[in-house]
This record gives structure tokens, C-alpha cells and sequence, in this order.
């Protein structure tokens, strides 16, 4: 299993339309992906129970992975979150 | 036999008049899906993945319509509800109440859906809470692919009283295209969009109180019922005595009001030494035909953003030139003065979605968002530029602030203007350009703009919500609002002089110049112009007809000496009682 831990930059936070491109994303790979603001866990191909994460800007976002591809899948959930801040 | 159950409720009048017709719930807030006992779960489980298939279907078609039609960004709204639909844990709760509880789909997910729904509303979070609506929009999406679905092809039925807890703009116009009756409606005050529009078009309309909504379902559908927007009463399930009595109650209703019309359309005199123009304030062209008919000196105030509400697409530049030129044909010899797209606030764009904004009353909204979608801007000002050459138009931009906007705007305007005549447009080139004058910011500094503006004309609906800070849609607060509070009245006599001194003319156009005991303190101050809804006129011919300048100019200084608004109210009411014939 492997985990990271991400904060956010966008200065909306992750509200709508970041959380489908973190949805899509995730739904790509073939492993178990757990979302986390903290306080409680949700899957990462629910869009559902990403949106409820409710993450504010500088709020933290755990990601874990665990399955065959889970060293892909934390690094372009990371890419995403850090590198292309949700292209906003 | 006669029956004797009738309901009679008690609501807020908003518009006058007495409506007899079927009952109509508009927008129901809720489907009913009813727990049926089913046969196979497999099949139930089948079938609630196709229904989700099909749904998905529909939703990629509508957004690549969007994407079309508006633009990508758009488009990317139902992006989420394409993801709902497909939602692991959302199917893995569904599929589970049918399992355990081996119950049908739609009404497993009709629950699960519900619970969602109502978590994320208790949430305190303002962006979760207004993704709710996603959820609710998806559940009525993937329910109404049912066949068994109830409101599937529900026609609104001609001369419909419909109920509505929340009436867009939008749903308005079509609504009003549909013949409607009359309408009670949950939100809004006495000043809201859809009364204005209700007195307008002589829609008798109510406000309902909760006990109204409660107490009507959809067993009432279709039924008969009867609105009486004289007193605020709605009556279901009548009898026929009462049928009969309000039927001769509309009759006299409507014939009495024809007669005082028709007294008093005739041309005002000017015995009294009172002259003024009266204007109109228009929203339709199928009521362009009224500047004529009520002898008026043309249109005040067209309210442009009506185009927007009436379709789903953005109207180009050769549907708005048709409109506007037939507003400036309708209109000469006089003039016909065009609000530029007023949209935001309360007042909702119907293709282009604003995003919801926590104030929208001090957000975007009228000359800012114009002057920042520019193509939007230009687009208007050409199709008004060139149908000026058909008559009179004015340009006049609403929500202005500053000088520096009217400047902007201005230059927009001219720049256009070279533009249409180098592609060889015939165009009025010295095209008046005024201010609706309606944030306070714009009244103080009244004296500055003059200089520039060709015309005022005040807003005093916005105006004396800005000034009091209060909504006048809030039905907590709305009690508060009052024209005749004097900061208002100050800040009206304030722009009036600055217009006077720059000689440019000063006009009412909001709901007070059509207000029977406040219009003789307009006349009284000395005001160029009053701009009022088709059913105010007789109003105002009253008051020109029964008095006289001079009387009015005393009447108006000794207002500019009360310090209580309840005092001034009293002063006019016992003025208008002396004077005039109650006309409304």
C-alpha cells in the first residue's frame, strides 16, 4: 500500500469540478484508491463521497493506494493536485 | 347536491384581479415513487443499470449541446452528474435496499438518493450544500426515464392557476406564454420580478403563506380553484355557489376596471399647469402596441434582458435589431429609451448561467458584467445602433457606479458606432446615452455624471434598497423598505437638481412613479418624467387631472420638512383621500 499526503492549492478548494478530474483519474487504474480530509474516508472513484470531503484551500487531502498500479496512481493523483493544481 | 368541503386559505395580495381556472403545481418539489412488491431482484438490479445507461445517454447529448451552444466551461457542470450516475458506492446502496429489503429500483434509489440529498444539505459547507441540486437534478433525471414516472408529459392546462414555490424569470415567460391564469407563489414580496410582471400583464397573483403549500397536493391537480388577488384569498375545491359569485365578481371586477381605464387613457389636460412626460415600462414587445393606445410619450424604460429570459440561447444581432426596431417604430415620434442587459441579482440569466454569488444584489450583475463579457455588449449595442435609424432610441446603463464606467461604456459605444457606419450602417449617430440612476454611489455623485450623461433616470426600486440596506425580497425585513424614508428622498432631489443645473432631463422609472399618493410629491419636486407600467397610467392621469402646480409644490416642500417617514406617508395619504378618486 502506499500513501501520500497532499495540501491544497487551488483557492476554491476541491469542489465540484476538481473533484470529477480526481474521480476520472482515479477510476483509471486498477487498485483500491481511499480518499481522506482527516476526519473520515471515502473511495476515490465516488464522486460522491469525494465532493463530501469538502477540502478548503490549504486543507489536506490523504490519498492511499493499494492494488497493482497503486505507485501510478499516487504519483498522478499527486501530479494533479501539486503539479497541475486542477488546472484552475 | 352540493358539496360542502371548500378550503379557503388566506394569503398576501400581489397582483389585482379574479382568477377561476385549474389548478397547476408547478416544478413539484417531489416525485412519488411509490414500494412495490417485485419479482426478481436480478431483473430489478438489470433494470436499474440500463435506466442508469439510458440517463447517461441523455446527460452526454445535453452536454455536448452545451459545449456547442454556450461553451465548454458550461458544459463541464454536468460532468459531475454523469459521475453521479456512474458512482460505485451510489450502486452499491441501491443494489443493497433491493437485496435486503427486495424492494423495487426506482424506489430504493428514490431513498438512497433522498438521504444523500439531505446530507449534503445539513452540511455547513456553502459549495456542498449547492452541489444538492445535482443530486436532486439526477434523481429526476434517471426517475423520469421510468415509464410509470408520474409527471412524464404533464400539459399545463389553458387559463391554469399554478402554484409555485420559486419562479425563475424564466419560468415566468413561459408560463405567461401558456395563458396563465393566475399565480401563488412561496417567495418574493410585493416588489418582486413576478409581481411587477403579474400587475403588468393584469395577472391576479398571491403570495401563499406555508399553510397554503401544505395543504395542497397533488390530489388537488387539475381540480377547480379560485384566486382572488384583491384580498389575497385561494379557495379549493369550491362549490358552485361560490363559483357563481366569484364569476360575477370577475365580471364586475373586469368591467369596472375597463371603465376607469378607459376614463382616464384620454389625454391628460394641462389645466393644472402640469406638464410631464409620461412614459412606459416595457418588458414584451406584444406590448409595444400600449405606447399608442395609452397616448404616452413613449418608453422609459425597456427592459432588454426579458430577450435573454424568453430563450435558451444567446438572441443574436439580427433578432435583437428586429426587436428594437420595432420598439422605435412603435414608438416615434417619441423616444424609446433601452436599458442595456440588466441581468444578476435577482434577476436571473437564463442562457448564461452567473455563477451563484453570496450577495448577488452588490455582485456582478447590469453594467458590470457588460463591460466584461464585451462581446455580449457590443453585440446588443449594434442591434440597438442599428435600429436607431427606424426612430428615437436611448442607450441607458444600469448599475453604474462610476464615472469611469460611463466613460468605458461610452467608448464602447462610439467605437461601435464607427464600426457599423464603416460597413456602411445608416445609424442615429448622436444617439442619447443616459444613466438609470440606482446605486447610491451614482445619486451622490449625480452632480459629476451630469456632465457627461445626456439623461437620468432613476431607479428607485434598487435605490431604496441600497440606501436602507434592506431586501425588499425578504419577507423578514421587506416591511422595512420605504421609498418615502427621507434619505431617499434626499438623494431624489439631490440627482434632480445636479440634472437641472447640467440641463439634462431627470426621470422616475421605478414602481413609486405609479404609486397613487406618492406621485403628487414626484410632480410636486419637479421631476421631467415619470416611466410606469401600462396599468399605472390612470394613476397618474388621475393626479395631473385633479390638481394643480401649485398646490403640488407646496404639498412637496412641506415633505422636505418631516423628519418621520410615517408622518410623510400620512401627510400624502390625507392629501391623495382630499384630492383624488381611488383608482386602484
Amino acid at each position: 500500500m502506499k500513501e501520500i499526503c497532499l495540501k491544497i492549492k487551488n483557492q476554491a478548494g476541491i469542489h465540484a469540478r476538481p473533484s470529477a478530474l480526481l474521480v476520472n483519474l482515479a477510476a483509471k487504474f486498477d487498485c483500491e484508491v481511499v480518499l481522506s480530509n482527516g476526519h473520515f474516508d471515502v473511495n476515490g472513484k465516488s464522486i460522491l463521497g469525494v465532493i463530501s470531503l469538502a477540502i478548503p484551500y490549504r486543507g489536506l487531502l490523504y490519498v492511499k493506494a493499494n492494488g497493482k498500479d497503486e505507485e501510478k496512481a499516487i504519483e498522478s493523483i499527486s501530479k494533479l493536485v501539486t503539479v497541475d493544481n486542477f488546472f484552475e | 347536491m352540493e358539496k360542502n368541503e371548500e378550503i379557503i386559505l388566506k394569503g398576501i395580495p400581489l397582483s389585482t384581479g379574479i382568477a377561476i381556472g385549474k389548478l397547476f403545481l408547478f416544478n413539484p418539489q417531489e416525485v412519488k415513487v411509490v414500494p412495490k412488491i417485485i419479482e426478481s431482484i436480478e431483473e430489478e438490479i438489470q433494470n436499474f443499470y440500463e435506466t442508469l445507461k439510458s440517463t447517461e445517454t441523455e446527460l452526454i447529448l445535453i452536454r455536448e449541446n452545451v459545449s456547442q451552444k454556450i461553451n465548454e466551461e458550461k458544459a463541464k457542470i454536468f460532468d459531475v452528474q454523469i459521475l453521479i450516475l456512474q458512482d460505485p458506492t451510489l450502486h452499491e446502496k441501491v443494489k443493497d435496499k433491493i437485496l435486503t429489503q427486495k424492494l423495487n429500483w426506482d424506489f430504493a434509489f428514490f431513498e438512497v438518493m433522498n438521504e444523500i440529498h439531505k446530507s449534503f444539505l445539513e452540511v455547513e459547507e456553502k459549495n456542498l450544500r449547492e452541489r444538492a441540486i445535482d443530486i436532486h437534478d439526477v434523481k429526476i433525471r434517471v426517475l423520469r426515464q421510468n415509464p410509470n414516472f408520474i409527471r412524464k408529459n404533464l400539459e399545463i392546462p389553458e387559463q391554469a392557476i399554478v402554484l409555485a414555490e420559486t419562479l425563475t424569470p424564466t419560468d415566468l415567460i413561459h408560463l405567461v406564454e401558456k395563458n396563465v391564469a393566475g399565480f401563488v407563489t412561496a417567495s418574493g414580496g410585493i416588489n418582486s420580478h413576478l409581481a411587477i410582471i403579474a400587475r403588468t400583464l393584469g395577472i391576479p397573483s398571491i403570495l401563499g403563506s406555508g399553510k397554503i403549500f401544505s395543504q395542497v397536493y397533488d390530489d388537488f391537480l387539475f381540480s377547480t380553484v379560485i384566486l382572488d388577488g384583491r384580498n389575497g384569498i385561494f379557495i379549493l375545491d369550491p362549490t358552485q355557489t361560490t363559483v357563481d359569485y366569484y364569476r360575477e365578481e370577475k365580471e364586475k371586477f373586469e368591467a369596472t376596471k375597463i371603465q376607469t381605464i378607459k376614463k382616464h387613457f384620454l389625454q391628460a389636460t394641462t389645466k393644472g399647469g402640469i406638464s410631464i412626460d409620461l412614459r412606459l415600462n416595457l418588458s414584451f414587445e406584444n406590448e409595444f402596441g400600449f405606447v399608442e393606445e395609452l397616448n404616452t410619450q413613449g418608453v422609459g424604460l425597456f427592459r432588454s434582458e426579458h430577450l435573454l429570459f424568453q430563450r435558451l440561447e444567446y438572441p443574436n444581432e439580427d433578432l435583437q435589431f428586429s426587436v428594437y426596431r420595432k420598439l422605435a417604430e412603435n414608438c416615434f415620434p417619441f423616444s424609446a429609451r433601452i436599458r442595456t442587459f440588466d441581468v444578476g441579482g435577482e434577476k436571473m440569466i437564463g442562457n448564461l448561467q452567473v455563477p451563484a454569488q453570496n450577495n448577488p444584489c452588490l455582485g456582478w450583475r447590469g453594467i458590470r458584467i457588460s463591460l466584461e463579457m464585451q462581446e455580449l455588449f457590443r453585440t446588443q449595442l449594434r442591434a440597438i445602433l442599428k435600429a436607431s435609424y427606424f426612430g428615437k432610441l436611448e442607450i441607458m446603463l444600469p448599475m453604474l457606479t462610476n464615472l469611469d464606467e460611463f466613460l468605458q461604456a461610452k467608448e464602447i459605444i462610439e467605437n461601435v458606432k464607427n464600426e457599423l457606419e464603416a460597413e456602411g450602417y445608416k445609424i442615429d449617430r448622436n444617439i442619447k446615452t443616459g444613466v438609470m440612476i440606482e446605486v447610491p454611489s451614482a445619486a451622490i455623485t449625480a452632480d459629476l455624471l451630469a456632465k457627461y450623461c445626456d439623461f437620468f433616470s432613476i431607479g428607485t426600486n434598487d435605490l431604496t434598497q441600497y440606501v436602507l440596506a434592506v431586501d425588499r425580497n425578504n419577507n423578514l425585513v421587506s416591511n422595512l423598505y420605504n421609498p418615502l424614508h427621507p434619505s431617499v428622498l434626499r438623494l431624489l432631489k439631490f440627482v434632480l437638481e445636479a440634472g437641472k443645473k447640467a440641463k439634462i432631463p431627470v426621470n422616475i422609472c421605478g414602481e413609486i412613479a405609479g404609486t397613487l399618493h406618492i406621485v403628487p410629491l414626484l410632480l410636486g419636486m419637479g421631476f421631467d418624467g415619470l416611466s410606469v407600467m401600462p396599468t399605472s397610467i390612470p394613476t397618474v392621469r388621475e393626479v395631473i387631472n385633479q390638481t394643480n402646480k401649485k398646490q403640488l409644490e407646496k404639498l412637496a416642500k412641506k415633505v422636505f420638512t418631516l423628519g418621520s417617514q410615517t408622518e410623510i406617508k400620512k401627510l400624502l395619504l390625507e392629501f391623495s383621500h382630499k384630492n383624488l378618486l381611488v383608482v386602484s
